[in-house]
């Protein structure tokens, strides 16, 4: 970093702890060229010179189960748009994981087709518009918990190349259609259409 | 491209990792994700924590889950082996419970610094051994001090101040010289290396300032107007120079000793 005599006391002091390889040169130069900041640089010297080096420290083998645990809590901070989230991990949408031949078959015990199932795998539809009767009978058919479906869904729409969707903010409502939207939309019948409603919750 | 830090200067310069961290991303910047995963869980050759911070807090790199975890792991078996030789239950009460206290709260951070446009963290990429010793000293000072037999508690001075300059002087550099050129599988040990980090952390200050100069190298006096002086840094005689390293060196004698017995 080029730091002329102006450079602000922090510009200084982090151009000296960005330093390779502070010694006793390095500071001596950093006190010729910046006498105004001479005690905050002489104590950051010291504490740098004698913080322990921890990249020499040889990791230990920690039990799975530990590092398995921070993980999950680690996850569990992170915001659902975030690419590591759970919801973001597409195995973690039972939706996901299915074969052709079972996503045909569910959609057909569903009695909707495969557009719809796709929009709801794909987390096109906002879980709020649809109705919790639906969604336990879909956890039902999945063998999952309504709350783990639920949570999966609620993950930002995937885009239809199937990579994941960045989106620079939070993605509002507009990204996500309403289950009302998705039943006309979808090609189904006046009957599935019709079935499906009574599931709305009043 | 490696992702420059956010904080910049005021003349709007992105703010520098040290060289050695910017080469080591350079290197890895490009990795399929595979790759990457495979190269930052090797542990012969292990890279700087710097880098796992790298990894671990920019969403930008678009890390799923699926690689993001193995470096996860990976960082925190590391940061657990370092807090053990920094918190230890040899010499801290409740190490155990600061330890969890200390990896929780880095775990928080990394997590809320995803998730913020702010560069909370941007000083772990930089420096993380300094990062992570200000963090484990403004824990341990929450948790109040070391156990009463702390040697450091109970220093007390092994001989009076000597008012002959001369004889001050000798015994300094002899103390002196057994600082800076100790045992090097001392020195170099993480958790002695802490312990007489706290040690010099707890003097007095124009002692801290005199022994962590003379430590890192400086000569007390020069005859060379040119040279950095411990004196002219401290602006003080180099006699006074030496009286607080004597006095310094007495203390922290006394928790080498401690160690020696361990």
């Amino acid at each position: 970093m080029n730091t002329t005599p102006q450079t602000s006391k922090e510009d200084v002091l982090h151009a000296f702890s960005a330093e390779s390889n502070p010694n006793a040169d390095t500071l001596a130069s950093y006190l010729k060229r910046y006498p105004q900041y001479r005690e905050a640089l002489i104590d950051l010297s010291i504490e740098l010179f004698t913080a322990p080096k921890f990249d020499e420290v040889a990791a230990e083998k920690v039990s799975s189960d530990k590092s398995k645990q921070a993980w999950s809590k680690f996850q569990s901070l992170l915001s659902p748009i975030d690419p590591a989230s759970a919801a973001q991990y597409p195995m973690d949408n039972p939706l996901s994981n299915l074969s052709d031949e079972r996503f045909r078959e569910l959609a057909s015990e569903l009695n909707v087709n495969r557009l719809f199932l796709s929009r709801l795998r794909d987390c096109s539809i906002q879980v709020a518009s649809i109705p919790q009767q639906f969604l336990s009978v879909v956890a039902q058919a999945l063998a999952v918990s309504v709350e783990r479906l639920t949570s999966a869904l609620e993950a930002p729409p995937v885009v239809a190349s199937g990579l994941r969707h960045k989106a620079s903010g939070k993605p509002g409502a507009g990204d996500k259609i309403t289950f009302e939207e998705a039943l006309t939309s979808s090609a189904l019948s006046e009957a599935q259409q019709a079935a499906l409603r009574e599931m709305k919750d009043e | 491209m490696v992702i420059p830090l956010k904080k910049t200067t005021q003349e709007g310069e992105s703010y520098q990792r040290r060289a050695e961290v910017e080469q080591a991303l350079s290197a890895l910047d490009g990795l399929a994700p595979d790759q990457l995963v495979e190269r930052l869980t090797c542990t012969q050759q292990a890279v700087p924590f710097e880098v796992l911070i790298y990894f671990l807090r920019h969403t930008e790199l678009e890390l799923g889950s699926q690689h993001l975890e193995p470096i996860f792991c990976t960082f925190y078996g590391r940061l657990e082996a370092a807090l053990r030789k920094v918190v230890s239950e040899a010499w801290i009460d409740h190490a155990v419970a600061i330890r969890e206290e200390l990896s929780e709260r880095i775990i928080e951070m990394i997590a809320k610094d995803r998730d913020s446009q702010e560069e909370k963290m941007y000083y772990w990429e930089v420096n993380f051994n300094h990062a992570l010793s200000n963090l484990c000293t403004d824990v341990l000072r929450k948790h109040g001090p070391a156990r009463k037999t702390d040697p450091l508690i109970n220093a007390r001075p092994l001989t009076e101040e000597s008012d002959s300059g001369e004889e001050v002087s000798h015994e300094v550099e002899i103390a002196a010289a057994e600082f800076i050129n100790p045992n090097p599988s001392k020195i170099d040990d993480v958790a002695f290396r802490s312990r007489l980090m706290n040690a010099i952390n707890e003097l007095p200050e124009d002692e801290r300032r005199a022994v962590g100069l003379r430590w890192q190298g400086m000569p007390i006096e020069s005859q060379d107007p040119e040279v950095e002086t411990i004196a002219k840094a401290l602006e003080c005689t180099e006699r006074t120079v030496r009286n607080r390293l004597k006095r310094a060196i007495e203390k922290l004698r006394v928790v080498l000793q401690a160690e020696e017995l361990q």
